[in-house]
């Protein structure tokens, strides 16, 4: 795919395959009853944790992609190592979760941030939040700690629908397959909107496009 | 175009940054996803008080230790 990150371009194919596989899994569940909901729970589950985890590696990808870029069109010589070396190093991203913290943290060292991101598409409100939801499921799932009294955890909460009723929401706390979908399609146009607005940064920096 | 084969995971090296060579350990090879498709690999370099410093340098500038 010619104009795009090497990071999305596997975003779309290896990463949107290994995510696919667990969709098909939940699929080839059958059965009814318990032994099936608590299958599909941990498939579901499963889907979350690696969700999270790509998205995180696509985030990874694209940061060391757009550092070389921009460390390799600098000179004299030595100043691509070091450049190199400052934009990378202790990146949040490398240990902690795709949060909206950690991304903002580390793509900023080149100039990237929410706001920008926003600009391109004001829908980027809402995907911060259900990339943030998206994480503190992430967490509660690995650690165990899936907390029906915490409010983070609650997936009821819809700010983006327009409300018919006066009445509060029901707090829900089990994940369905398709809570994750949604937030896999936030993620998806999260990495477009990355991308272009790195593309954006790259060629402020260096005068080309990236990709 | 320099690749990655002679070095592994876990590897002592000596990495250059301009002009300062460190002692450091090979901690990832992030593939080929530098410009023009060259490898980037991680390094960890300790530093004279126990601390560490990881970053990504292309393998033009790894060294066996």
């Amino acid at each position: 795919m010619p104009g795009s990150s090497r990071a999305r371009r596997q975003w779309q194919s290896e990463r949107a395959n290994a995510l696919d596989q667990l969709v098909s899994a939940h699929a080839a569940l059958g059965g009814k009853g318990p032994g099936r909901r608590y299958a599909t729970e941990q498939v579901v589950h499963a889907y979350a944790v690696l969700l999270s985890s790509h998205f995180q590696g696509f985030c990874r990808d694209l940061h060391s992609e757009v550092s070389d870029h921009i460390a390799n069109a600098t000179t004299p010589a030595g100043a691509p190592e070091l450049l190199r070396q400052l934009l990378t190093a202790n990146r949040k991203l490398d240990s902690g979760n795709p949060n909206p913290g950690n991304i903002g943290s580390d793509f900023g060292r080149f100039g990237f941030t929410w706001k920008l991101v926003e600009a391109r598409d004001n829908r980027t409100g809402e995907r911060q939040r259900k990339l943030k939801l998206l994480n503190d499921w992430r967490n509660a799932i690995a650690h165990q700690d899936i907390d029906p009294t915490n409010p983070d955890l609650n997936l009821a909460q819809r700010p983006d629908q327009k409300r018919t009723s006066t009445k509060a929401r029901r707090p829900r706390y089990s994940l369905r397959i398709a809570d994750v979908d949604g937030w896999r399609i936030a993620c998806s146009a999260l990495t477009k909107s990355f991308e272009a607005v790195c593309a954006e940064r790259v060629k402020e920096f260096t005068g080309r496009a990236p990709w | 175009m320099a690749t990655t084969m002679q070095f592994k995971v876990g590897d002592q090296v000596r990495v250059t940054v301009a002009g300062t060579t460190y002692r450091a350990r090979l901690i990832e090879d992030r593939g080929p996803i530098g410009v023009g498709g060259r490898h980037l690999l991680r390094v960890e370099v300790v530093d004279g008080h126990g601390g560490t410093t990881r970053f990504e340098v292309t393998p033009d500038q790894v060294r066996p230790a």
